[in-house]
C-alpha cells in the first residue's frame, strides 16, 4: 500500500498535538496523585473517581446554563470544588481512621481500591437507576483556534490543557519549595510526630493537601471532558497511566508532568505510526504506556525523570 | 421453585468452588508470603486460555474428521472458525464422556502448567520491588493481558472468546450444573487439603518467616527469593485451575471477563475471611461469591423477589458498592479477618506435645510431677 505523503506528514501533526493534550492532561492528573503521595504516602486508587465525579459535576452545572464563558467557569469552579470535596471526604471517612489505626502502605492502597470501587459503582449504579446519560460532555464549545492541513487542528481544549498543566506543575513546585505551607507539607511527609511537636498543625496540612490534590484531579477532569465525552468509567480507565506518569516523574512535580507528557505523544505518535505503516490495530496503543510503566518499575522505581531532586541538590 | 432454588444453589457453589481457589492461592501469596499479587487475575486469565485453547484444539482434532466437518482458517486460530462452533456443538455426537474427560483433566492440568509458567515472568518484579509497588506492576501487566488478547484474534479469538466448549457433562441428563458444582468442589477440596498441607509444613513456616522479616529468614538460611518465588509458582498454579474450571464452567473464554474487578473480589475474600487463615479464606470466598450470585436479577427472579426496574439495573453495579464498603469496614475495624491468623500446626509441635505426654505417662501424671 502506498502511504501519501501528506496523510503522513498532517497525520504526524495531528497526533502531535493530540499527544501533547492527552499527555498534559495524564500530567496534570498525576500531579494530584503526586502531592497525596509525597504528603501521606498512599498510592490513591480512589484519585481517578475524584476526576470522574468532577467531570460529572461540570457537565450538571454548565448543562443548567445557556453555554458561552459562564458555563465555562461555572464549569471549571464546579468541578474543582466537587474535586477538592470528593478527595477531602474520602480522606475523613476512609483514609485518615485507617491511618489513625496503624494501616501499612499496602492496606492504605487496598482501601484507596475499596473508595474507588464505591465511588465508581455508586455514580455508574445512580447513572443507571435515574436513567442518567452514561456519556457526558459539559455544555461548553471546544472551539477551533487553527486548522493545518485540513487534518490536524488545534483546538481551545489543546491550549487550555497544556497551559493549565504548566501551570500548575510550576506552582506546585513553588508551594512545595518556597512557602512555609510546602515546607510543612514535607515535614508532615517525612515525620509527623516531629512535625507536630515543631508547632505544625498535620490535621490542616493533611485536609490542605486532600483539598488541593481533588481540586488539581477537578480541573484535569473538568479539561478532560471539555475536549473527551466521560463516562463513569473514564477516570480509571486513566488510572494506570496516571500512575505510569506519576511514578515514571518520580513523585516529583516537573519529572510527573514530563513523563505525563512523554506517555501522551508516545501513544498518541506511536500509535499513529503503528497504524499507518505496520496496520497493526491503534487498540494496542494504551498497551505503549503500560509497558512504559512496568518497565520502569522493574528497572528504575525510584523514576526517570526527577528534576526536582537534581534542583535541589544543586542549591544546597 | 425448587429447581430454580437448586440452580442458584449450583451457582454458588461453584462459583464458591471458583473464587475459593483462587482466594486460596492469593492467600497462599499475600496471607502467607506478604506478597500483594494484584495481578491474580492475569494468571487466572492465562490458565483459562491456556485450557480453553488446549480444550478447543482437542475437540477439533478428535471430533472434525469424524464429523466430516473441514475448518479452514486462514490467519486466525481454528477454533475461531464458524465451523469451529459447528463441530463444537455436534462433539457430543461423537465424543465419549471419557474422551471428554480426558480433554477436561489435560485442559485443568495445561492450565495450572500455564500459570505456574507465568509466575516465573511475574515473580521478576515481585523480587525486586517494594509492596505498593508491586500491586501496581502486577495490576498492570494484567491489564497489558486483557488489553492485548481483546484486540489479538490470538490466542482467544479477540473480543469475540472461544465460545461453546463443551462440557465434560455432555451426555449427562438432568442436572448438569449440579454435576459441575460437585465437580468444582473437588477440585477446592483438593486445593483446600493441598494449602492446609503446604502451609502447615516447615514450608509453610518459612514462607511465615519470609513475610515478618526478610533479614531475619536470611540470617536464618532461608533462600528468600527462592521461597518467594516457589510461593508464587504455587499460587499461580492453582490460579490457573480456577480459570480453567471458570471456563468448562460457562463454556467460553472471553477477555472481558478477566477485568481488574475479578482481583479486588479475591482480595476482599481473603481481607474478610482473615488473611493467612486458609478456613477463613474459603468463608470470605463462600460470602463474596454468595454475594455476587444473589445481586443479579436473574437469581433474584429465581427466588420471587422483586424490586423496582431502575434497582434491578443498578443491581450489577451496587454489589460492588457493597464490595468496597465491606472492605473498607473490615480493613478499619477487624484488619486481621472473621478468623484471625492462628499458630501452625506443624508435625513438629504435634511430635513434642506427644513425646511430652508420653514422658508424663512414664513419670507419672500430673505436669510438674516429675520435679518433686
Amino acid at each position: 500500500m502506498v502511504v501519501n505523503a501528506a496523510v503522513v506528514l498532517y497525520g504526524t501533526i495531528g497526533s502531535l498535538l493530540d499527544g501533547l493534550l492527552l499527555g498534559s492532561l495524564y500530567g496534570l492528573m498525576a500531579l494530584g496523585l503526586t502531592l497525596i503521595f509525597r504528603v501521606t504516602k498512599i498510592a490513591n486508587f480512589a484519585y481517578a473517581e475524584y476526576i470522574t465525579y468532577a467531570g460529572y459535576a461540570a457537565f450538571a452545572v454548565s448543562s443548567m446554563l445557556a453555554g458561552g464563558v459562564t458555563a465555562f467557569i461555572a464549569g471549571l469552579v464546579a468541578a474543582m470544588a466537587v474535586g477538592a470535596v470528593a478527595s477531602l471526604f474520602s480522606d475523613e471517612l476512609a483514609f485518615k481512621p485507617l491511618w489513625h489505626r496503624g494501616a501499612d502502605s499496602l492496606t492504605l492502597l487496598v482501601a484507596s481500591m475499596g473508595v474507588g470501587f464505591v465511588m465508581r459503582y455508586s455514580l455508574l449504579g445512580a447513572a443507571v437507576f435515574a436513567n442518567w446519560p452514561l456519556q457526558v460532555q459539559p455544555n461548553v464549545a471546544n472551539p477551533v483556534l487553527a486548522t493545518i492541513g485540513g487534518l490536524a487542528y488545534v483546538s481551545g481544549a489543546h491550549v487550555a490543557a497544556v497551559v493549565a498543566a504548566i501551570v500548575t506543575a510550576v506552582g506546585m513546585h513553588i508551594l512545595f519549595t518556597k512557602t512555609r505551607t510546602g515546607k510543612a507539607m514535607r515535614a508532615t511527609a517525612s515525620n509527623p510526630v516531629l512535625a507536630r511537636i515543631s508547632g505544625i498543625n498535620i490535621y490542616y496540612i493533611r485536609r490542605l493537601t486532600w483539598l488541593l490534590a481533588g481540586a488539581i484531579g477537578g480541573l484535569a477532569g473538568f479539561l478532560y471532558s471539555y475536549y473527551n465525552p466521560l463516562n463513569p468509567e473514564s477516570g480509571w480507565q486513566m488510572l494506570l497511566w496516571i500512575f505510569a506518569a506519576a511514578i515514571m516523574g518520580g513523585f516529583t512535580f516537573y519529572g510527573a508532568l514530563l513523563s505525563g507528557i512523554i506517555l501522551g505523544l508516545a501513544e498518541a505518535v506511536m500509535g499513529f505510526y503503528m497504524s499507518t505503516f505496520l496496520h497493526i490495530s491503534t487498540a494496542y496503543s494504551p498497551v505503549i504506556a503500560l509497558i512504559a510503566l512496568v518497565l520502569v518499575l522493574l528497572f528504575r522505581p525510584e523514576g526517570v525523570i526527577r528534576l526536582e531532586t537534581h534542583m535541589l541538590r544543586r542549591r544546597v | 421453585m425448587a429447581t430454580e432454588l437448586e440452580g442458584i444453589l449450583a451457582q454458588w457453589l461453584t462459583y464458591f468452588a471458583i473464587y475459593g481457589i483462587m482466594a486460596l492461592s492469593f492467600n497462599i501469596e499475600y496471607g502467607f508470603t506478604g506478597i500483594p499479587n494484584f495481578g491474580k487475575v492475569l494468571f487466572v486469565a492465562v490458565g483459562a486460555y491456556a485450557a480453553g485453547v488446549l480444550a478447543s484444539t482437542l475437540v477439533l482434532m478428535l471430533a472434525a474428521p469424524a464429523l466430516g466437518v473441514e475448518v479452514v482458517a486462514s490467519g486466525e486460530p481454528s477454533y475461531c472458525t464458524a465451523a469451529a462452533k459447528v463441530v463444537f456443538s455436534q462433539a457430543g455426537q461423537v465424543l465419549s464422556t471419557t474422551t471428554l474427560f480426558a480433554i477436561f483433566l489435560a485442559a485443568v492440568l495445561a492450565a495450572a502448567v500455564a500459570g505456574a509458567a507465568t509466575s516465573i515472568v511475574a515473580s521478576f518484579p515481585a523480587l525486586r520491588l517494594r509492596e505498593d509497588f508491586l500491586a501496581i506492576t502486577l495490576l498492570a501487566a494484567g491489564e497489558i493481558l486483557r488489553l492485548v488478547t481483546w484486540t489479538s484474534v490470538w490466542p482467544v479469538c479477540s473480543f469475540n472468546g472461544i465460545s461453546g466448549i463443551p462440557s465434560p457433562f455432555t451426555h449427562f441428563l438432568g442436572r448438569v450444573d449440579v454435576l459441575y458444582a460437585g465437580l468444582s468442589l473437588l477440585f477446592l477440596l483438593a486445593a483446600w487439603f493441598y494449602t492446609e498441607y503446604a502451609t502447615n509444613s516447615p514450608w509453610g513456616r518459612a514462607l511465615k518467616a519470609v513475610r515478618d522479616d526478610e533479614v531475619a529468614a536470611e540470617v536464618y538460611g532461608y533462600n528468600v527469593a527462592s521461597i518467594r518465588m516457589q510461593s508464587l509458582l504455587v499460587g499461580s498454579a492453582l490460579a490457573g485451575i480456577a480459570g480453567a474450571l471458570l471456563v468448562f464452567y460457562s463454556g467460553n473464554v472471553n477477555a472481558g471477563t478477566f477485568r481488574p474487578d475479578m482481583t479486588f473480589e479475591v482480595i476482599a475474600a481473603v481481607i474478610l475471611g482473615g488473611a493467612a487463615n486458609n478456613l477463613g479464606t474459603l468463608l470470605g470466598a463462600a460470602v463474596i461469591s454468595a454475594l455476587l450470585i444473589l445481586m443479579n436479577p436473574s437469581s433474584l427472579d429465581a427466588l420471587g423477589v422483586t424490586l423496582p426496574q431502575g434497582l434491578l439495573n443498578a443491581l450489577p453495579y451496587l454489589k460492588y458498592v457493597i464490595l468496597g464498603i465491606v472492605i473498607l469496614l473490615v480493613l478499619m475495624y477487624r484488619p486481621q479477618g472473621v478468623i484471625p491468623e492462628g499458630p501452625l500446626k506443624t508435625p513438629i509441635v504435634e511430635k513434642t506435645r506427644r513425646k511430652l505426654r508420653e514422658y508424663l505417662a512414664r513419670v507419672g501424671g500430673q505436669p510438674g510431677a516429675g520435679r518433686q
